[in-house]
């Protein structure tokens, strides 16, 4: 990239329903954590961005002055970036262009989302309206509902099996037990995953990523001021995005993210190297099907050989790529406009090597992949350890 | 006859009348550009590549093959099931099916498929699009095997 960003600071609050907390409250943890991280405060902070993803799950017009408010951050710059479960990837995305374009030095990058104000039934119609508002969702379509037909497609032209589905959940479960601030720290079996209640044909309980409260926070800098604060930058070495059909049935094929797999082109290009050389990754497995695109759109496995890559196991530490270590939506959870910001949180750790039982050895190069609604705008991120 | 009779939500659309009469007369209409003949489906009225609105409606073909489909068991909330007031008293739900059609010439048309049990569906199954009336007066989109 021609200009060059890096993370210095990065936090994450407890993910979980968050009966304890509203949502400024989490926003505070997470950017605690992040200054602290970084050895600095808000003094030194010039800009901020906020990702919200649903204004239904704030009651709030503008969540982000919420979160400005809370913090004292005022009379500096924040505003809020939508786009979708891909919220906070938009997020660094703008935090990265606001030091490359010279405006700020330090930016603060917060993800946020309370998705648990409402019942269960009202944040599914919330996020089912993450489809066609017009023509989709009067069919009843849901969320789980979108995937669902992604899995179906999938299976029928690859073979993929509700086995290799639910190898993805058990893969995460077992990492977010490790992972002491994840929503759902339990390990689960084959059995309970395959025998779990059927959400949207044919993905079951096990095979959804969580609905939860959280926060993420991540302090960018310039080259100029990177090596100012407490711990060793991780630069930002590719970005990519890029946008799909709002519905998903307009697309060539139901089985392909076509939005992964042109954000991917562009990151790597713009990294200058290939998907061979990231040494671990988070990808968006909003459901376990999601996990499995994934794998193939950003090139860790040819196209329709993502359940023998899980099959394999060839996604856990010691495997090829390892994939979602920190649990993932799965069991870490999927605090919606956090998402995105949590996985940088996450891949800087993991680079820096402060992720204990879970930490991939020699971890040099990292990716995030982030992706907004049933992939209408995805953010590949390529991340490398200084 | 209402947008909403379709949309559930949303009132204010251009193409919305004409749209949900054919639905209420038993065609599913599409638009047609008049200046470059690209046919859309659902109907918009403007063409991106032409950027005019000279758009005639026009019925799409019906007939084609299943793509992808799903069962929806937790439903949205507004199409959700209240909990019973009587003690030990349980409501079960049997969802209807949902799919995506691909009629000849490409276009992909979402609706329920009310007259297959999910386990008999298969992805590539001849099917056919249907215009539907419903007992409540709103019109939808059903897709029938062939």
């Amino acid at each position: 990239m021609k200009h060059r960003v890096a993370i210095v600071g990065a936090g994450q609050g407890r993910f979980g329903v968050r009966e304890d907390a509203s949502q400024r409250e989490l926003a505070f943890e997470a950017v605690a954590a992040a200054l602290k991280d970084a050895g600095t405060t808000l003094k030194s902070v010039d800009s901020m961005v906020t990702a919200v993803a649903a204004d239904e799950f704030s009651f709030a017009l503008q969540p982000s002055a919420q979160m400005h408010d809370y913090l004292e951050f005022y009379p500096k710059a924040n505003f809020r970036v939508e786009g979708a479960c891909a919220s906070g990837t938009m997020a660094l995305r703008v935090g990265w262009m606001t030091i490359a374009s010279g405006l700020a030095d330090v930016v603060l990058v917060l993800g946020t989302e309370k998705m648990t104000e409402v019942s269960t039934a009202q944040a599914t119609e919330i996020m089912g309206k993450g489809g066609d508002a017009i023509w989709e969702y009067p069919f009843g379509m849901t969320f789980p509902g979108y995937y669902a037909m992604v899995a179906r497609a999938h299976m029928a032209a690859f073979g993929t099996t509700e086995e290799q589905l639910a190898m993805v959940a058990v893969k995460n479960h077992f990492y977010g037990n490790q992972n002491p601030l994840a929503h759902m720290p339990k390990e689960i079996t084959l059995e309970k995953a395959l025998n779990s209640f059927m959400v949207a044909y044919p993905l079951k309980l096990y095979d959804c990523s969580l609905i939860t409260d959280g926060a993420a926070a991540v302090i960018l800098a310039s080259e100029e001021r990177a090596r100012d604060f407490a711990k060793p930058p991780v630069w930002i070495e590719g970005i990519g995005t890029a946008t799909d059909t709002m519905r998903i049935a307009d697309r060539e094929h139901l089985h392909t993210l076509r939005a992964t797999v042109e954000a991917a082109k562009e990151a790597y290009q713009r990294a200058g190297i290939g998907p061979d050389e990231i040494d671990v990754a988070t990808v968006h497995d909003c459901f376990t099907i999601a996990e499995i695109c994934a794998y193939e759109d950003l090139g860790f496995c040819p196209k329709g050989e993502g359940g023998a890559l899980i099959e394999a196991r060839e996604t856990y530490i010691g495997g090829k790529i390892p994939v979602n270590v920190d649990g993932g939506l799965k069991s870490k959870g999927h605090p919606v406009g956090a998402t995105g910001v949590a996985m940088a949180v996450e891949i800087t750790k993991q680079l820096r090597g402060e992720c204990g039982s879970r930490q991939v050895p020699n971890a040099e190069v990292g990716l995030t992949h982030n992706v907004g609604g049933s992939g209408q705008v995805v953010g590949v991120t390529i991340y490398r350890k200084d | 006859m209402e947008f909403k009779d379709f949309s559930l939500f949303i009132k204010y659309t251009k193409v919305g009348a004409p749209f949900v009469e054919a639905l209420a007369s038993g065609k599913v209409f599409g638009t047609r550009c008049e200046t470059c003949g690209r046919t859309f489906f659902p109907p918009r009225a403007e063409c991106p590549d032409c950027l005019e609105e000279s758009m005639t409606f026009v019925e799409i073909p019906t007939r084609g093959k299943l793509l992808s489909f799903t069962s929806i068991f937790v439903p949205p909330a507004h199409y959700g099931v209240s909990p019973p007031k009587m003690p030990f008293a349980k409501v079960t739900q049997i969802p209807c099916p949902v799919g995506v059609v691909e009629v000849e010439g490409g276009i992909r048309v979402m609706g329920w498929i009310p007259e297959v049990a999910l386990e008999a569906l298969k992805v590539g199954d001849p099917f056919e699009v249907q215009a539907k009336t419903l007992k409540n007066g709103q019109v939808t989109i059903v897709l029938s095997p062939i």
